[in-house]
């Protein structure tokens, strides 16, 4: 008999070169290898390493092997660097990322042409981004020393790069990210070169400016290669070598943050950034063991270099609370020590009000973090879990791949900067809902806790005192509409993804209904929580009908009859617009099961169901009866 | 290291970045024989060997080398 009949190893003990001879093996045969990749983005790999990696997500890619919960992205170049060497180091980081990259790189030092023609075979792609990856490197001129010389380069280089971010932007129906410039060169003048119009540092400041101008006029994304290089150290970030030999100006380390910033920026944009930090307390927020050394024996702030560590990490925390990230304890304690240790102990900046969950108890961590995530209605890949124990951690990434679980070195001085540096809460915008999030997953916790408390559901309900305020998205409300799109999963009925620009076309269009929702309750306001796309058709007999072509809301509001009141308003707008039925859309992915009933809890019949295209869901409007919803009506007509 | 893990090592970083099997690379593999070995895979293949032994190569030392063996030469004379 053959090997086969062998049980094969568990796949958590495979090296790296097992891993990838089982991957080409799913590529043969066809099989989708995505166990196998949840196991590789545990191992800390070498550029090389991620280099064959990309080479294999690329033979997926052609291939067709369907890989479950990856996201296929392509992505188009255009820069004056020899970017033609980067693609698969980025193609195996995006893989460990959860995303199928494909990479299409215009030609070299060509921004002006690519841009200025709309012909230009790049445009064929059907790119979800373009980056606009312009290096100082290739633009810097040799100028004369005087201002005259300095202001006519200044101006040509200004209106160069303006042109090509326009133009870019007209042509590729996509949106750009746009990075800035870095000055790596050595000054002749040394301090005063930002004094001198033609130093170089000054020029690579105005030109920045300008940039700056551009991304934010066009609602582009932007990416601080300068942030990036400086941060870094540009001295060992940038490599005159590379750049003299093969026109690629950094070095293999400053590659691989030029490419991690990439990545961040992709998760960010796909709405699968962090939502949630959970904490451990023991030596990870404050020092010393509360149960053993009491109180009064833990190390925080100033006093001790340890203390003020633990202080620098409780500042973080607070800081990505603020900032919209929700923080949970998981720890190993007695609840009411704890509890007394935050109200008491003078150091200790938290309340006990800051973390929305926790979980002090005996329990492993593993299953305590479940619990988080179901507490707040996250999924469990929006969780980061930062724990002092070497222990801890690894049970935690064995039993959920998904949890990013960074490791931490013994002494404490550089987990504020660890937690930082990880880029996974990074946000493309910042909106206002993000500066109320907490409060609104704070009011969630409460609002479960009331439901506990409360035995029968309707009058519950009924004591939240909710209402809706809803109407058609306009400008007030794009940025948040669209963001909500973009990262729900869950409650997502088709999974489409929109640019703002997108979004804004469908708006000028007739035929096209975009409704937002808000609901607010008695315990908070929890903003703008839902959002529906309809388009009208007449797929059925050749009457005319709304199709809902794309459906999300927020998990927070589940459970609150929400679907039903949008579902009550929608039929009164459609019918209004003549429509004689709703035409629902599902497409089942590996994260939306939650909604696999909607339309046929809401009284759809199913229309049409096919394997590759997803369920067809009719709803007649001459019988429909609208819902008892505890919800009130307060619709905004701003037209 | 002694010569044989480097020659091992060599050929392991080697099949990761061109992405060919380790049954198909010699001393005498030459960018002629794979299809693989572009000048863009080149660059990519000197820088990760400059990675993976610590070494600097210049330039013009590795200009026109697209012999593995000869490659792997230079490389032995680095690290002694």
């Amino acid at each position: 008999m053959s090997d086969r009949s062998k049980t094969p190893p568990p796949v958590e003990l495979l090296s790296f070169d097992e891993i990838v001879g089982n991957i080409q093996l799913c590529i043969q045969e066809k099989k989708d290898p995505h166990e196998l990749l949840t196991v590789v983005r545990l191992i800390d790999l070498k550029p090389r390493e991620l280099q064959k990696l990309g080479s294999l997500a690329t033979k997926i890619l052609k291939s067709g092997t369907v890989v479950n919960g990856y996201e296929k992205l392509k992505l188009g170049v255009i820069s004056n660097v020899s970017w033609a060497l980067f693609p698969n180091e980025l193609i195996g980081k995006a893989l460990t990322a959860g995303f199928l990259l494909d990479v299409v790189i215009g030609p070299y030092d060509q921004a002006i042409n690519v841009a200025m023609n709309p012909e230009d075979p790049f445009y064929q792609n059907n790119f979800d981004f373009i980056i606009y990856a312009v290096f100082w490197q290739g633009l810097e001129a040799t100028l004369d020393f005087n201002s005259g010389a300095a202001d006519i380069y200044l101006s040509n280089m200004t209106s160069k790069i303006e042109v090509e971010i326009q133009g870019l932007l007209r042509n590729a129906n996509c949106p750009l990210i746009i990075q800035n410039l870095t000055n790596h060169s050595r000054s002749v003048f040394g301090n005063i070169d930002r004094l001198l119009p033609f130093g170089s540092r000054n020029i690579v400041d105005c030109l920045n400016s300008k940039i700056i101008d551009l991304t934010k006029d066009s609602n582009s994304f932007f990416l601080d290669f300068d942030a990036l290089a400086s941060e870094y150290g540009k001295k060992t970030f940038f490599s005159a070598k590379n750049w003299h030999w093969v026109k690629q100006p950094m070095n293999q380390e400053g590659l691989s943050e030029y490419l991690n910033e990439i990545i961040k920026l992709i998760i960010s944009i796909r709405g699968k950034s962090k939502k949630v930090l959970v904490l451990d307390m023991d030596n990870t927020i404050w020092g010393g063991v509360i149960g053993d050394d009491g109180i009064e024996g833990i190390e925080i702030g100033p006093g001790s270099a340890a203390g003020e560590a633990f202080l620098e990490v409780q500042k973080t925390a607070l800081s990505l609370k603020k900032r919209g990230i929700v923080l949970a304890v998981a720890s190993k304690n007695d609840l009411e020590t704890v509890k007394s240790a935050i109200e008491k102990h003078p150091e200790i900046i938290f309340n006990i009000d800051d973390f929305a969950v926790l979980k002090v108890d005996w329990n492993d961590k593993a299953s305590n973090i479940k619990s988080i995530a179901k507490e707040l209605n996250v999924g469990i890949d929006s969780i980061v879990f930062i724990d002092d124990n070497p222990f801890e951690r690894e049970q935690v990434r064995q039993t959920h791949a998904e949890v990013l679980v960074p490791e931490l070195p013994v002494s404490p001085h550089e987990y504020s900067n660890i937690i930082l540096d990880l880029g996974c809460f990074e946000a493309v915008r910042f909106t206002k809902e993000d500066l109320h999030r907490y409060e609104q997953y704070k009011d969630n916790a409460k609002r479960a806790k009331k439901f506990s408390e409360s035995v029968n559901l309707e009058s519950f309900l009924l004591s939240l005192n909710m209402g809706s305020e809803f109407g058609n998205i306009d400008d007030m409300n794009l940025k948040r509409s669209v963001q909500l799109l973009n990262k729900s999963n869950q409650f997502n009925l088709t999974t489409r993804r929109f640019s703002e620009q997108e979004v804004k076309q469908k708006q000028q269009i007739q035929s096209e209904h975009l409704f937002y929702y808000k609901l607010e309750d008695k315990f908070g306001d929890n903003g703008l929580i839902s959002v529906l796309l309809c388009t009208k058709t007449d797929i059925h007999n050749s009457i005319l009908g709304w199709h809902i072509t794309d459906w999300v809301m927020s998990c927070r509001v589940l459970g609150r009859e929400m679907e039903k009141f949008c579902i009550n308003t929608l039929v009164t707008a459609a019918k209004k617009n003549n429509a004689r039925y709703l035409l629902g859309e599902y497409i089942p992915t590996s994260k939306n099961s939650i909604v696999n009933n909607l339309y046929s809890n809401l009284g759809f019949q199913c229309y049409k169901s096919t394997e590759h295209d997803g369920e067809l869901w009719l709803l007649d409007l001459d019988d429909f009866k609208p819902y008892e919803v505890p919800i009130k009506n307060r619709f905004i007509n701003r037209t | 290291m002694n010569e044989k893990d480097i020659w091992g090592q060599v050929v392991i970083v080697f099949c990761d970045i061109v992405d060919v099997e380790k049954n198909i690379v010699f001393e005498t593999t030459d960018s002629e024989s794979i299809e693989e070995w572009d000048s863009l895979a080149h660059v990519r293949l000197i820088v990760a060997l400059e990675d993976e032994f610590d070494i600097d190569f210049l330039p013009e030392e590795i200009y026109g080398l697209s012999n593995l063996g000869a490659l792997y030469k230079v490389i032995l004379t680095k690290i002694s």
